[in-house]
């Protein structure tokens, strides 16, 4: 009787035990850009209006925003009046603008300032020292010249 | 904006094409058999609503002499009033071309909107025509950019129009397989160009050459830390990087010439809106030699409630016509190169309104129930090679929607999508 249970033992004792084997793989995985929540296109009012407010830091004349509409309604590639309204703009020295010397006193401070003043939120830690080191590497580029790279953005577009 | 870009992109594509010249740049292998017969159609919308009466049948004498040809004097009292003009010099476009003068808008309402949409989209519209939206049917500028051999860009393509309501729709539609990417350039010049706009974009920041690399840069990075799933980040037609260069530019040379007094009174003859949108017409045709040129003129609408001055801007609006064809000819490139179509979008009422003027002559409407307001003309010049020379069709024939696809005919793009044209070609007015 003890042969028999000892054989007993050593047959289930050998038995391979069925093992859950996890297998795991790596798939395709999306590298989403940026997304902060923001898929409506602005209008041509809205996108008048707010480039005025984002340089002057007052509200566009009633005037001024039905003159500037009536020149984005009237050319069909958007892309080319958003950029002449910009630099009609861009031009006035009555906007809101640092001086070159003042940008690159303190880089970060002013890249903080064009997201939340161009696209209304916080860079995260990589916007914040990419463009940093862009502008430190290019010492050419100017207070307007990042003003409007960032107004005539894609993000820019859209609220 | 990215000159470096583009001229390195244009060199991988050139290299491209010579190490393969059989690939063409849409992916075919061989090109399509439509043949071009001329490389520039110019497109002219009589519009506004003008009657048989009063232009080919001459009603109240010859009111259109750059167009057609004769000198039947003009009624006494709307020549009373008439601003006469120059008489123009030279042939009339008649003598150049062939007259279709009992053409038809067939079908639908007998709108401006209405008439426009059915010679830009090639079919009829009816009264649910979304007057707020863009025709589900490909227009002419997109059918002319995708199905030529090579595909052309949106600057060879331009839709200059009078006003900058609802009209900018019709430089491209929603269709899923055309749409915004192959849409034309649109401007409303009388708008863009006038004083109060010209202050407010004629004295553009100049970004100096040697920061633009750096420009891209920080523009490229912004870019591509904003996609949105799902959405197309195009609110409409782009041209190219180097074209947009190059329409800056022009719109630049136009605010300088501006400032410059240059467009007080261009031709010296006073100058209506309709005068002033030919004008700008030819202003693109000398700076940029479009391929394809759409312009329209509408003074003619005011016939609701002057009589008269219907007339005489129908008058005003051949004048202007002639001297557009005029700047064709003297235009480099687009000399006897060129097909000019020149057709009214919906006629007017054969009673008039309650309306009368100074003259005592009632007023005119378009109402789709009356049959005279579906009776137009269509003229059409072009090279005596291409285009049969002083004929004149006076039977029914001819309608709006076979104005498109006798251009297509004309730049040789109508065997790419023959199933997209309703109408039919304008064969009687080939050589």
């Amino acid at each position: 009787m003890q042969l028999i249970l000892l054989f007993a033992g050593l047959i289930f004792s050998c038995t391979k035990e069925k093992q859950q084997v996890n297998r795991y793989v790596l798939g395709d995985v999306a590298a989403p850009g940026y997304f902060p929540g923001k898929n409506n296109i602005k209008s041509d009012l809205q996108f008048i209006s707010i480039a005025f407010t984002d340089l002057y830091g007052v509200q566009i004349s009633n005037a001024k925003l039905s003159a500037l509409t009536d020149g984005y309604n009237s050319l069909g590639d958007k892309q080319i009046i958003i950029d002449r309204i910009l630099r009609n703009l861009l031009k006035d020295p009555e906007i809101q603008k640092p001086d070159m010397a003042t940008m690159r006193g303190n880089i970060p401070v002013f890249v903080r300032d064009c997201y939340r003043r161009f696209l209304v939120r916080e860079p995260n830690e990589n916007e914040l020292w990419y463009l940093r080191k862009l502008i430190e590497e290019n010492q050419e580029l100017s207070p307007e010249d990042i003003f409007y790279s960032f107004m005539t953005s894609e993000e820019y577009k859209y609220y | 904006m990215k000159r470096r870009h583009f001229l390195r992109t244009a060199g991988i594509t050139a290299g491209a094409i010579a190490a393969a010249p059989w690939i063409l740049p849409s992916g075919r292998l061989f090109a399509a058999t439509g043949q071009r017969l001329v490389d520039h159609v110019v497109l002219c919308f009589y519009a506004g609503g003008v009657r048989n009466f009063e232009t080919v049948q001459k009603a109240e004498g010859n009111l259109m002499p750059g167009l057609l040809s004769g000198n039947e004097p003009i009624s006494a009292d709307i020549a009373a009033t008439l601003a006469a003009l120059p008489t123009p010099g030279g042939l009339s476009l008649q003598e150049q071309g062939t007259l279709f003068k009992q053409f038809r808008f067939l079908q639908g309402p007998t709108g401006h909107y209405h008439g426009y949409s059915t010679a830009f989209t090639g079919r009829y519209v009816n009264n649910n025509l979304n007057t707020r939206g863009r025709s589900d049917f490909p227009t002419l500028f997109e059918l002319y950019r995708k199905h030529s051999e090579p595909q052309k860009n949106a600057i060879n393509a331009w839709w200059v129009s009078q006003s900058n309501n609802l009209y900018p729709l019709l430089n491209h539609s929603n269709h899923p397989d055309y749409g915004a990417q192959f849409g034309a350039n649109h401007i409303t010049p009388n708008t863009l160009f006038n004083s109060k706009l010209s202050a407010e974009l004629d004295d553009m920041l100049d970004i100096d050459p040697l920061h633009d690399a750096g420009i891209d840069k920080v523009r490229g990075f912004l870019d591509n830390h904003f996609q949105i799933p799902g959405i197309q980040l195009s609110n409409g037609i782009k041209n190219s990087e180097e074209d947009f260069d190059t329409i800056q530019s022009f719109l630049s040379k136009m605010y300088l010439d501006r400032q410059a007094g240059l467009h007080n009174n261009p031709w010296g003859v006073g100058m209506n809106g309709d005068m002033r949108n030919v004008f700008y017409a030819e202003e693109i045709i000398k700076s940029l030699k479009p391929e394809l040129l759409v312009v329209d003129m509408f003074g003619v609408d005011v016939c609701h409630r002057d009589f008269t001055a219907y007339c005489h801007n129908v008058y005003r609006a051949s004048w202007g016509i002639h001297h557009l064809w005029e700047t064709i000819q003297a235009t480099p490139g687009m000399t006897n190169n060129t097909m000019l179509i020149v057709v009214p979008e919906i006629g007017r009422n054969g009673s008039g309104n309650s309306l009368r003027d100074a003259n005592n002559r009632q007023g005119l409407d378009h109402t789709s129930e009356d049959g005279i307001s579906r009776e137009i003309f269509c003229l059409i010049a072009g090279p005596a090679s291409v285009v049969k020379q002083n004929q004149t069709i006076d039977v029914i024939a001819g309608e709006s929607i076979d104005v498109m696809p006798t251009i297509a005919h004309a730049l040789g793009f109508y065997d790419g999508a023959p199933s997209m044209f309703m109408g039919q070609k304008l064969m009687q007015a080939f050589v």
